[in-house]
């Protein structure tokens, strides 16, 4: 039997420099993005384009963080399409037909993204369902409701909200200001104990138990944040488009997903975060932009997303293996 | 003078009991040894106490007040404290967050303070000596010993009522192990009741007062660990088998037919060397999780290794199971539904899968005729009844789909079969019809290496048995000596001088 003893000056590890390779290659990514975009259109270096620009990618972005959410915790959100176009039809009908006080009823529609992010949760947490099968089928559901409340695109925007949207606060555009808060959001949600226990569900549900986290309501909570944000998403979209659409969700989907691989964000759970996924769409609105920038068509922006995702994985894994060495 | 007692402790899944009405008495001050064969409960009792597994029946008390049970939390809030031996530290978390999981310093919003949760951890590790392992690492990141280390010290993180070692010392080396018995010692002087899982004979021995021995799920012996002997301990974990599962054996081993040489798997198993022969059954034994897989996977083709290998008088190379198959190397994984079988196709298909090519014309289609009739024949030389050969695998039994398995594996024709746990979930009667089938491959010449993690088939399969520990061999019992507990000596390393291997 081996059981010389280790000597311990070998188990002392020389302290590494802590790069977190996840959070740097999608950094490189956005600003090279960045960098290339500003050459292109030299207008762009203005507050105001930029706060444009981030007004078409909030909706995306918040659909992304929702994606985020419901993948830390090794699970799956396509309900978001659904989700989106409720909250974004009825903006668009409801709260925009209503006279007096809009803003309490956008809270309502905040609170009905909630309610139907907690039906997922109850579905995949409570009665065991696979988190793709479930939200396959509230997907469905949802967009049903979305086109019960408009059955085609139209419907009125509310003012207020285009006007919020439009505006700034202390000469920042708003729409900058709202990625801000939402990263903020994110961060006091991820240092709070209840953000611990995301990432540790993620990782290893059992171990997770072991230790006395309430998986399931850990789970359910996920699921229905993920509601609200994509709720949040479908107005987003309503404000800068001043219009409602039943269908305009389904896109977000996949896009959703791709921003989540492409930041870093690992589908096995446990690992990444909303700041890369937020990162990763922006990248992608940026990409879309450049191409119209050159005047391209639109597949070249499609296939130039694709190959992006293809090329991403790649050398997130390749990075990964030489940071990590070899674990097992 | 605290108590730890549980009584009539019934646990049963489906129709198995694992427990059936377990009691033992276990003091404050004292580390008290728990001793048992794979399967005779410890970890189920474990289990229960830690608050992960519900019981079906029965008490447990801590100074006369009855425990509430049945939820991690409850354990943990009634000071019972365990270390699992399936690690529970989160991977993806670091060391910090690991340690302090729970109950990390909070301000407003629930918000981790971070700094003040490093300089606990690190206050935390230095309590236990540990100060050389960095609390910003991801834990997936260190090694495993380290990681048990730290499954030590979040157990310890306050003062436990009971501690549960629950085979912690399994994968670690002579130092760390100590390490952590000391710790263990350490919470029973202060007033602890300190319950030690192991497998280690000389551990219980060295380290524990009394002794309490599981079989089939019940307690079989309690003594105070000077008032028994090795023998007497050995005894009490296997109790009486009477089975007549076991063929008779017509031939004896020939010449060599596989030698391997200096064979290693990554660096948890090896260097070793081994010999099978023609026509001989060859155990590998052991302890659960020694290197049994990986030596036996490695063989087969199926894991990357290193070394050489002669199989009669040619090189062997084993570079993938593919090849292995076409040298004449078959390996039958322990997983039947994950690594063995295609569990929606059909019977026939499931036999022929491995040997397609010959059944296939030149233009590549198969040859259904000919796969049927040679589907056909296995399942007669194996034992399944010809109208199951339409049917899913899935719709077989367990020991159906072994025999499938096994039937696959023989229609290669390989002159060395590598069996990996093939009767485990298997009824007795085709334990009984699987042996003999053994009996009869190896009275035609087939050299066998055989893997169970059960003792008793060992023994009596077996022309010879080798036994593993910590990824090497340790001892060999030789057909003259074969018995459960001449093997059980060995991988519980009770005898540590009996080191030699012949080979």
């Amino acid at each position: 039997m081996s059981t010389a003893t280790v000597p311990v000056e070998r188990r002392l590890r020389l302290p590494r420099p802590r790069i977190d390779w996840g959070i740097a290659v999608t950094t490189l990514l956005l600003a090279t993005l960045v960098v290339v975009d500003l050459s292109l259109q030299p207008a762009l270096a203005d507050i105001t384009q930029i706060g444009l620009l981030v007004q078409t990618a909030l909706p995306l972005l918040f659909v992304a963080a929702a994606q985020t959410l419901a993948v830390l915790v090794r699970g799956i959100d396509l309900s978001v399409g659904g989700v989106f176009a409720v909250a974004n039809t009825m903006t668009a009908v409801w709260v925009g037909a209503a006279g007096g006080n809009h803003q309490l009823l956008l809270l309502a529609v905040l609170v009905a993204g909630l309610a139907m992010g907690a039906i997922n949760g109850v579905l995949i947490a409570g009665l065991g369902f696979q988190p793709f099968i479930a939200t396959l089928g509230t997907w469905t559901a949802y967009g049903g409701v979305a086109l019960m409340i408009l059955p085609s695109d139209g419907g009125a925007v509310p003012l207020v909200l285009t006007s919020i949207l439009n505006g700034t606060v202390a000469g920042i555009p708003a729409s900058i200001v709202i990625v801000a808060v939402l990263l903020l959001a994110w961060r006091v949600l991820r240092t709070s104990r209840f953000g611990t226990q995301i990432y540790a569900v993620g990782d290893d549900e059992e171990r997770a138990r072991l230790n006395g986290t309430p998986v399931r309501r850990v789970r359910l909570l996920v699921y229905a944040l993920a509601g609200l944000c994509a709720a949040v998403g479908g107005i987003m979209l309503a404000g800068a488009t001043s219009t409602g659409s039943p269908t305009a969700g389904d896109p977000y989907i996949l896009m959703s997903l791709s921003a989540v691989v492409i930041g870093g964000t690992s589908l096995r759970g446990g690992a990444g975060g909303v700041g890369l996924s937020v990162m990763a769409a922006f990248s992608l609105i940026l990409i879309s932009d450049i191409a119209s920038a050159m005047n391209l068509d639109v597949w070249v922006s499609v296939a130039a997303s694709a190959l992006l995702l293809l090329v991403m994985v790649t050398a997130r894994a390749l990075v990964e293996r030489r940071a990590e060495g070899r674990t097992p | 003078m605290r108590l730890l007692k549980v009584a009539g402790l019934r646990k049963s899944y489906g129709a198995v009991d694992v427990l059936r009405g377990v009691g033992l008495e276990a003091r404050g001050g004292e580390i008290h040894g728990l001793l048992g064969e794979n399967g005779a409960g410890k970890s189920t009792l474990m289990k229960i106490l830690s608050g992960v597994t519900r019981a079906d029946a029965g008490s447990v008390t801590l100074d006369g007040e009855p425990l509430t049970l049945g939820r991690p939390t409850a354990s943990t809030a009634a000071g019972v404290r365990t270390v699992f031996q399936e690690l529970s530290t989160l991977p993806q978390l670091t060391v910090a967050e690991n340690l302090l999981y729970g109950a990390e310093p909070t301000a407003l919003l629930g918000h981790v303070r971070g700094r003040r949760l490093r300089d606990q951890a690190r206050e935390l590790l230095a309590r236990f000596g540990l100060e050389r392992i960095d609390v910003d690492r991801r834990l997936g990141t260190l090694a495993l010993g380290d990681r048990q280390l730290l499954e030590v010290v979040k157990a310890l993180r306050e003062t436990p009522r009971v501690l549960i070692l629950d085979e912690a010392t399994s994968a670690l080396s002579a130092e760390d192990s100590a390490w952590v018995l000391g710790q263990g010692r350490r919470a029973a002087e202060a007033g602890a009741v300190v319950l030690l899982i192991t497998h280690r004979l000389a551990e219980v021995r060295a380290h524990a007062e009394r002794v309490t021995v599981l079989r089939g799920g019940d307690d079989v012996l309690a003594v105070p660990t000077a008032e028994a002997d090795d023998d007497e301990l050995i005894a009490a974990m296997l109790g009486r088998r009477v089975e007549r599962l076991y063929p008779r054996r017509g031939g004896a081993p020939a010449g060599p037919l596989l030698r391997v040489s200096d064979l290693s798997v990554g660096d948890r198993v090896g260097p070793l060397d081994l010999t099978l022969h023609e026509g001989e059954v060859l155990g590998i034994g052991g302890l659960q999780g020694q290197g049994q897989r990986e030596l036996l996977m490695a063989l087969g083709g199926a894991v990357p290794w290193s070394g050489s290998a002669r199989l009669r008088d040619a090189p062997y190379a084993g570079t993938s199971p593919k090849r292995a198959i076409a040298d004449g190397v078959t390996l039958v994984p322990e997983d039947r539904q994950r690594e063995g079988l295609l569990l929606a196709d059909p019977v026939a298909r499931n036999l022929t899968v491995g040997s397609l090519p010959r059944f296939t014309r030149p233009g590549g289609l198969i040859d259904a005729a000919r796969e049927a009739t040679a589907a056909a024949a296995q399942a007669t030389q194996v034992g399944v009844a010809h109208d199951r050969l339409g049917s899913p695998v899935s719709a077989l039994s367990g020991g159906n789909q072994q025999k499938v398995v096994l039937g696959k594996a023989l229609l290669a024709d390989p002159s060395v079969l590598l069996l990996h746990d093939c009767t485990r979930g298997v009824d007795v009667g085709t334990k009984a019809e699987i042996f003999t089938l053994i009996a009869e491959l190896a009275d035609r010449g087939v050299g066998i290496v055989l893997y169970s993690s059960d003792l008793s088939e060992l023994a009596n399969v077996c022309d010879r048995v080798l036994v593993m520990a910590e990824g090497r061999l340790v001892g060999e019992v030789p057909s003259g000596e074969l018995s459960e507990e001449a093997i059980l000596r060995l991988a519980v390393g009770s005898v540590p001088d009996r080191a030699e291997v012949a080979a």
